[in-house]
């Protein structure tokens, strides 16, 4: 038999189920749904254009295959420069973003001043779209691989340097603190304890970082800064559409082989912990 | 030698952590210091060399004195003086010879050194020698971070012996150990700091160890010293009597309204 117990009698109400909106949540969830009506209503959107989309996208899937195989030599060649910008820009980023990440950091920082003005810089960099940076870069360096460098250079910063001091500031004081206690200066302490307790993390997040720079590197020629992207600008412009899906598989492949790697890499240093350390 | 004398300190919401302790401990000599959680053992050890800042009285290192010293001085005092952690404190990340030679950090300011395999020959032999000491040569180009919690301890005190110092604070260094790796943390302890003739000063929890080891036992309760005599002169009712419920609860209430308070002792 199921005994079934009725609840003793309760002598305050229970809590309302739903609770009121906040007043300024409230006008932030109306602000929001303004802007989106009054985009959906600026779109444009005939039924005409909306019945064409299929038919012009099959246009470019028909006339993009088969790809363009016998452009493959020619294009392969930006490609490596979009990957070599990659792998310099990420590099250069990475090595900047460290000592602007131990003056960003609470713990590591000379000065709270230096602290506010490094974070700030960092929330700069990572706040412009990298396209943005790219159209600058272009204007002050002119068109090419060089303004591609800068762009993920300076991209690569703004994202490693805020990561990088968030580990630190994350950091065990332990270590810091028993090479604190031997006299040691602040360079040693960071030199020694600092940047060896967080360098798995540092790695992980710069081969993130070429990841996602490989990834960007490919659209950056779109604005002239060099790569294959300047190869996918021209080809959707002379309506080369074969050649334009040649390119984004090449792409395609290029991306997924470097998140393989880098997710191999990444998996092999947290494994790291079995090496024999540098002696 | 170290000398304190009528020692205060109190934290902001007026808890008295220390209260006029008077100490001297004699180069060469080793103590025992023992107490509960909270009667101001971690806190008297801090502030000999100033980790936190005496709110009264006069502590001296070796004749320095360490109350009004400089910045400057202050490091210096601090060169001299070796700590042995209970969390021990390695970089996990690096080599156990490299963990050795970050003891001589503080005197040689070298950036060559910040590193065991770009280090002087000299700075790589002496961490050798100090490796060899605490019976780990064999494991130097070991990361830190795959010795066991004992041998891990013994390197920090080979790190210790590499900063060459006079004096030893010792701040309850085998509390995160099983019992025989902490007696051989202790054995190598002692063995190190009376060949060296360093003046040591440890905190203990575990009283068949203070016996063991301790030739003069100082207890602390509350903050005050509730006890300083030779462990031949001592009973060991005395020693029970430190662990009683009752002193626990005295020191435990003071415990309790400092957390309260927000402050980590």
């Amino acid at each position: 038999m199921i005994m079934t117990t009725r609840p003793t009698r309760v002598t305050s109400a229970p809590p309302s189920r739903f609770r009121r909106p906040h007043g300024g949540a409230f006008l932030a969830v109306l602000v929001l749904a303004g802007l989106a009506i009054h985009g959906v209503s600026r779109l444009d959107l005939s039924p005409e254009r909306l019945l064409m989309a299929p038919a012009r996208t099959w246009d470019f899937l028909s006339r993009g295959f088969p790809p363009a195989t016998d452009r493959v030599p020619n294009l392969a060649e930006a490609m490596l420069e979009t990957i070599e910008m990659a792998i310099i820009g990420t590099a250069l980023g990475v090595l900047l973003s460290l000592p602007i990440a131990l003056l960003a950091a609470r713990n590591t920082t000379p000065h709270s001043m230096i602290h506010v003005a490094a974070k700030s810089l960092l929330t700069v960099m990572r706040s412009v779209p990298d396209l943005v940076w790219a159209m600058v870069f272009v204007v002050s360096v002119g068109l090419g691989p060089i303004a591609g460098i800068l762009t993920i250079m300076v991209d690569t910063i703004g994202f490693a340097g805020r990561f990088f001091a968030e580990r630190i500031e994350e950091l065990d004081r332990g270590p810091i603190d028993a090479l604190r206690s031997t006299g040691a200066n602040r360079i040693s302490v960071m030199a020694c304890a600092v940047i060896p307790t967080a360098f798995p993390s540092f790695t992980g997040t710069s081969l993130y970082c070429l990841e996602k720079s490989i990834r960007g590197a490919a659209v950056l020629g779109l604005v002239g800064a060099g790569g294959i992207g300047v190869e996918l600008n021209v080809a959707f412009q002379l309506r080369q559409f074969d050649t334009a899906m040649t390119i984004i598989i090449m792409i395609l492949i290029v991306v997924l082989l470097a998140e393989r790697l880098s997710s191999v890499a990444r998996k092999r240093m947290l494994d790291g912990s079995s090496a024999v350390a540098p002696h | 030698m170290i000398s304190v004398r009528d020692l205060s300190h109190r934290y902001p919401d007026g808890t008295e952590a220390l209260d006029g302790i008077n100490l001297t401990v004699d180069q060469g000599e080793a103590i025992v210091l023992l107490g509960h959680n909270a009667s101001g053992k971690s806190t008297l050890l801090k502030a000999l060399t100033r980790l936190i800042e005496p709110t009264a009285g006069a502590i001296s290192l070796d004749g320095t004195a360490v109350t009004g010293a400089t910045a400057r001085e202050l490091r210096d005092v601090r060169r001299r003086v070796g700590t042995v952690f209970q969390s021990i404190n390695l970089v996990d990340q690096v080599s156990v010879l490299s963990n050795v030679g970050h003891g001589s950090l503080g005197r040689t300011d070298n950036p060559r050194n910040w590193f065991a395999w770009t280090s002087s020959s000299t700075v790589r032999d002496e961490a050798m020698v100090c490796l060899e000491r605490v019976g780990l040569a064999p494991f130097a180009s070991r990361r830190a971070d795959q010795l066991s919690g004992g041998q891990r301890q013994r390197v920090a005190i080979a790190r210790m012996l590499m900063q060459r110092p006079t004096i030893v604070l010792a701040d309850e260094p085998v509390a995160a150990l099983d019992p025989r790796a902490g007696r051989e943390v202790m054995d190598v302890l002692w063995q190190v700091v009376a060949e060296k003739s360093l003046t040591l000063v440890c905190t203990l929890h575990q009283l068949e160890l203070a016996e063991a080891y301790g030739d003069r036992v100082v207890a602390l309760q509350r903050g005050r010293l509730l006890l300083d005599g030779h462990m031949r002169d001592l009973s060991r009712t005395d020693l029970a009597g430190l662990y009683s419920e009752d002193s626990e609860q005295a020191d435990s209430a003071e415990n309790s309204q400092h957390d309260e308070a927000g402050v980590n002792r």
